[in-house]
C-alpha cells in the first residue's frame, strides 16, 4: 500500500542521516541459515584483510530482497555493494544506468580469474558490471536410501522417468515434490522441458520474447508436464508450500524426487545431506543435445554507491581465492574462480554433468523480462492445478507477451 | 477557548507542524499517486511516459483486477456480518460476571497484541495441508478429505439445523397466538400446550421427521474438486483459499470489535438498566430497546473500522499466499504491491491504488457525513 512506500522513504531518510562516516554497506540475500552463516564468515575474512574499513552487513530474505533491490539502486544512498543474479536480471539495471562498470578492477584480468564463458553473463554493452561468486547446477534430487529400498535405478530417458514415477506412486509415496507458493520452482520445469523438447537455441529466442507462448512447440513441451500432472505424480497441495516446506516431504520420506538447484543441500538436515543425490533431467528427444541450467550468483556496485573505493576492494575480494574458496567449501557450490578446486565429490559430479552438456542457461525468471516471468509462473501454477485450461492459459500469456515486448 | 481577534494566528502555529507532516506524508503522495497512474513508469527511469487513461482501461481488462475486487468484496461482507454480531455477543458475555471471565478476556485480547505477520505465520501452520492443526483435528474427527467434511456440514445444516430452527420459529409463532390457547383452557391438550418447552420439542420433532423423510428423496452434495476430494487444501484450492485467509483475519478482528463493545457497555449508565428492571422489562426488551440503541456509537465505529480493515487487507494475504494460487486469493492491495514492486510497474500499480482509494474514500465519506451530521 501507499503506507508501505512511505515507510521505505522514511527508512532511507534515516539512512541518510546515519551514513556519514566511511563505511562499506553490503546488502546480501543469503537469508537461509546456512548461507547466512557463510556470509558472516566471509565478512569476517574481509575485515581481517582490511581492518580499517568499517563494514555494515545487511542480510535479507531472498523474496524481500528481490523487491527491495529496485528501491535501493536509484536512491541517493544506495548500498555500496549488492548481491544479485547474472544475465538478464543484472542487465535490466545496467541498461537503466544504475550500475557502476567495474572494468577498471577486473576488465583486463577477467580471464585470469574466471572461465571465458562467464563473460557474457557479466557484461552489458561490452562493459563489465558483475563479479561472479559461485555457480551451481540443477538436477532431479532423490534420496539414495529410498531408491535402494524400492529397488529403483536413476532414469536416463523420459520413459524410464515415467516408469519410476509409477512405481513410486504404487508404493504410496508422492513421486515428485514441489512447492509453488513463491512461483519460481515452476520455472525449472518449464526450462527443462523446453530445453529437452525444443533445444536451447529456440528457447533462448523464446525467452527474449521472440516466440509466442501459444506456439505449437511450447504446447508440445507442456504435454510432457501434463502427463505428470494427469497421473498425479506431483503433490497436489504444492501451491500452499514454499520450496523448503516441499523439501520436508522428501526428508520425511513422503515424496521421492525434487527438481532443484544444488542449494537444496543448504536446507537439508546435516545427517541427511550425504543421502541426497541427483541425476540429470531425463532426455526426452534423443536428437536434441543435453542442456543444463546453471545460474550464476555474484555481486555488483550501484552507481549511487557512496563508498566506491571500498566497494571496489570488496569486488576484488569476491573475485579472489579466499572468498570463492569459502563459498565453495562451506556450501558445496562451484566456485566461479578457476583456481579454486572443486570442493567435493558431489560438486565433481555436478561439474561433470555441466561439462558434458552442449550449452547452459540461467533460469526462467533470470533470463526473461521480470514481469513476463511473474505472469508466466502464475500461469504454470494454474496449469498444474487445472491442466485442462492449458490453451486458455497460454493464450492469456501470449497477450501479456505482446504487451510487454511491444 | 475564546480566540480574540488579536490572537487569530495562534491556532495556526499549533497546527503548522502536524499539517506540514500530513502534507508531506499523506497529501502530496496521494497527489503523486494520481499523477503516476496516468503514466507508464517503472519507478527508476527519470522520465515517465504520459499515457492518459491507458492504465485504467488496461486495469478493467485485467482478470486479476476483477478477482481482487471480488475478493475484497468477500472480505468486506465477511468483516461486516461476522465480527460485529459475534464481538457484541462475546462482549455481553464478559460484561456479566462470569467465573474466570478475566482469564478468558485476556486470552481474547492476546490475539490482538500480535501483528498480522505473526498471525499469518501461526495460521500457516494451522492450515498446513498434511500435518497442520486443522487437518489433524479433521482427521481425528474421522474426515479423510475436505469434501467429506463439506458434505457432512451441508447435511448437518440441511437436516438438523434447519428443521430445528423451523420448529422453533413455528413454535414461537404458535405460542404468540394466546387466543388459541385461551380457547382450549381446561382441556388436557390446553394444559399441555401451555407448557412452552413441550410445544417447542413437539414442533422440532415434527420437522426433524419431515426432513428425514425428505432425505430419502433428496441427496444434496457439494461436488468435490480435484483437490478437496483427496486432502485438505485450505490454502491451495482457489475456491477455498480466500475463506481460509478471512478466517485467520477474523481471529484478530473479532476480539478487536469485542473490545470496542466492552468499552461501549461500560459507558451505559447503570440507572437506565435498573430503571428498566423496575419497570418490568424483559431481558429481550432490555437488549433491543436499551442496550442496542445505547451502543450505536460503538457499532458505527466497529462497522467503519471493519469495513476499512477489510478494504486495506494486505498483510495476511501477502504473508500467507502472496495472492496465490495464481492470484485467486489476491486483494487489491496485494495486486497493487505485486504490480508495483515485483513487476516494476509503478504507473499501473498507482492506478490500482487510485481505485482502492476511491472505494475506501466512499466508505470514509459515509462515516464522516454521519459524524458531522451529529456534531451539527
Amino acid at each position: 500500500m501507499k503506507k508501505r512506500f512511505f515507510v521505505m522513504l522514511m527508512v532511507s531518510f534515516f539512512f541518510t542521516i546515519s551514513i556519514f562516516g566511511s563505511k562499506l554497506v553490503i546488502n546480501s540475500y543469503n537469508g537461509d541459515p546456512e548461507p547466512k552463516r557463510v556470509m558472516n564468515l566471509l565478512v569476517e575474512n574481509f575485515k581481517d584483510l582490511h581492518p580499517d574499513i568499517e563494514v555494515e552487513l545487511n542480510i535479507f530474505a531472498m523474496e524481500d530482497y528481490k523487491t527491495l533491490l529496485r528501491t535501493w539502486l536509484p536512491s541517493q544512498d544506495a548500498p555500496d555493494v549488492v548481491q544479485w543474479f547474472s544475465g538478464e536480471r543484472m542487465r535490466y539495471f545496467a541498461q537503466k544506468d544504475l550500475l557502476l562498470p567495474i572494468d577498471d578492477i577486473l576488465g583486463d584480468s577477467f580471464d585470469d580469474y574466471f572461465p571465458a564463458a562467464f563473460k557474457t553473463a557479466c557484461t552489458y554493452d561490452s562493459k563489465l558490471y558483475f563479479v561472479p561468486e559461485s555457480w551451481y547446477w540443477w538436477g532431479v534430487y532423490y534420496k539414495k536410501s529410498m531408491f535402494e529400498k524400492l529397488g529403483l535405478s536413476t532414469p536416463k530417458t523420459w520413459e524410464e522417468f515415467i516408469n519410476i514415477c509409477g512405481k513410486i506412486q504404487a508404493a504410496g509415496i508422492t513421486p515428485i515434490t514441489i512447492g509453488t507458493k513463491y512461483l519460481w520452482t515452476t520455472g525449472a520445469w518449464f526450462d527443462y522441458l523446453n530445453m529437452r523438447v525444443n533445444g536451447l537455441e529456440w528457447y533462448t529466442e523464446f525467452l527474449d520474447g521472440g516466440i509466442a507462448y501459444n506456439d505449437a512447440k511450447v504446447k508440445k513441451a507442456m504435454s510432457y508436464w501434463q502427463e505428470l500432472v494427469d497421473n498425479e505424480y506431483f503433490n497436489d497441495d504444492h501451491s500452499s508450500l514454499s520450496w523448503q516446506e516441499a523439501l520436508t516431504r522428501m526428508i520425511n520420506d513422503e515424496a521421492a524426487m525434487y527438481l532443484m538447484g544444488q542449494f537444496i543441500k543448504d536446507s537439508t538436515p546435516e545427517e541427511m545431506r550425504d543421502d541426497l543425490e541427483f541425476f540429470s533431467f531425463p532426455v526426452i528427444d534423443s536428437s536434441i543435445p543435453v542442456y543444463q541450467e546453471t545460474p550464476i550468483d555474484g555481486w555488483m556496485v550501484p552507481k549511487n554507491a557512496r563508498n566506491r573505493e571500498d566497494a571496489k576492494l570488496w569486488m576484488e575480494f569476491v573475485a579472489g581465492n579466499v572468498y570463492q574458496g569459502i563459498v565453495s567449501k562451506e556450501l558445496g557450490r562451484l566456485a566461479a574462480n578457476k583456481n579454486v578446486p572443486v570442493p567435493n565429490e558431489d560438486a565433481e559430479k555436478g561439474l561433470e554433468m555441466i561439462m558434458e552438456s552442449k550449452g547452459v542457461m540461467g533460469f526462467y525468471d533470470r533470463d526473461t523480462d521480470p514481469e513476463m516471468a511473474n505472469r508466466g509462473m502464475n500461469g504454470f501454477v494454474q496449469f498444474m492445478m487445472y491442466p485442462e485450461n492449458l490453451d486458455n492459459i497460454l493464450n492469456e500469456l501470449e497477450k501479456e507477451r505482446q504487451r510487454i515486448y511491444q | 477557548m475564546d480566540i480574540s481577534r488579536k490572537n487569530w494566528w495562534k491556532p495556526f502555529i499549533f497546527l503548522a507542524f502536524p499539517f506540514a507532516v500530513y502534507l508531506i506524508w499523506v497529501i502530496i503522495p496521494i497527489i503523486q499517486t494520481f499523477t503516476f497512474s496516468f503514466n507508464e513508469w517503472n519507478g527508476m527511469d527519470e522520465t515517465m511516459k504520459f499515457i492518459g487513461f491507458d492504465n485504467y482501461s488496461r486495469l478493467f481488462g485485467d482478470s486479476t483486477f476483477w478477482v481482487s475486487l471480488k475478493n475484497n468484496m468477500f472480505w468486506l461482507i465477511m468483516f461486516v456480518i461476522i465480527p460485529v454480531p459475534s464481538g457484541l455477543l462475546i462482549a455481553m458475555l464478559f460484561d456479566t460476571k462470569l467465573p474466570g471471565g478475566k482469564v478468558f478476556k485476556t486470552l481474547f485480547y492476546l490475539s490482538m497484541t500480535l501483528s498480522f505477520v505473526v498471525i499469518a505465520q501461526i495460521w500457516s501452520w494451522i492450515f498446513e495441508p498434511k500435518h497442520g492443526t486443522l487437518t489433524s483435528i479433521m482427521k481425528s474427527a474421522g474426515f479423510n478429505s475436505l469434501s467429506e467434511f463439506q458434505n457432512f456440514m451441508l447435511n448437518f445444516i440441511l437436516f438438523v439445523i434447519i428443521p430445528i430452527s423451523l420448529g422453533l420459529i413455528i413454535a414461537y409463532l404458535f405460542l404468540r397466538k394466546k387466543s388459541i390457547l385461551n380457547n382450549m383452557n381446561n382441556t388436557l391438550s390446553g394444559r399441555f400446550l401451555r407448557n412452552k418447552w413441550l410445544v417447542r420439542i413437539l414442533y422440532i420433532t415434527v420437522f426433524l421427521i419431515i426432513f428425514q423423510i425428505l432425505r430419502n428423496y433428496w441427496k444434496p452434495e457439494i461436488i468435490p474438486t480435484r483437490l478437496t476430494r483427496k486432502g485438505f487444501p485450505w490454502l491451495s484450492d482457489p475456491d477455498i483459499v480466500t475463506f481460509s485467509l478471512i478466517g485467520a483475519a477474523l481471529w484478530r478482528q473479532i476480539p478487536y470489535v469485542m473490545v470496542l463493545y466492552l468499552a461501549g457497555l461500560k459507558g451505559i449508565p447503570p440507572q437506565l438498566i435498573e430503571a428498566s428492571i423496575v419497570d418490568g422489562a424483559s431481558w429481550r426488551q432490555r437488549f433491543w430497546y436499551i442496550i442496542i440503541p445505547q451502543l450505536k456509537p460503538s457499532t458505527v465505529v466497529a462497522l467503519t473500522i471493519s469495513v476499512i480493515d477489510s478494504l486495506r487487507a494486505f498483510d495476511i494475504v501477502y504473508a500467507m499466499t502472496r495472492g496465490g494460487p495464481f492470484n485467486s486469493s489476491s486483494v487489491l492491495a496485494n495486486f497493487m504491491y505485486i504490480e508495483t514492486f515485483n513487476n516494476y510497474r509503478m504507473g499501473y500499480g498507482s492506478s490500482i491504488a487510485v481505485i482502492q482509494f476511491l472505494i475506501t474514500f466512499g466508505f470514509i465519506f459515509l462515516y464522516l457525513s454521519n459524524v458531522l451530521k451529529k456534531e451539527g
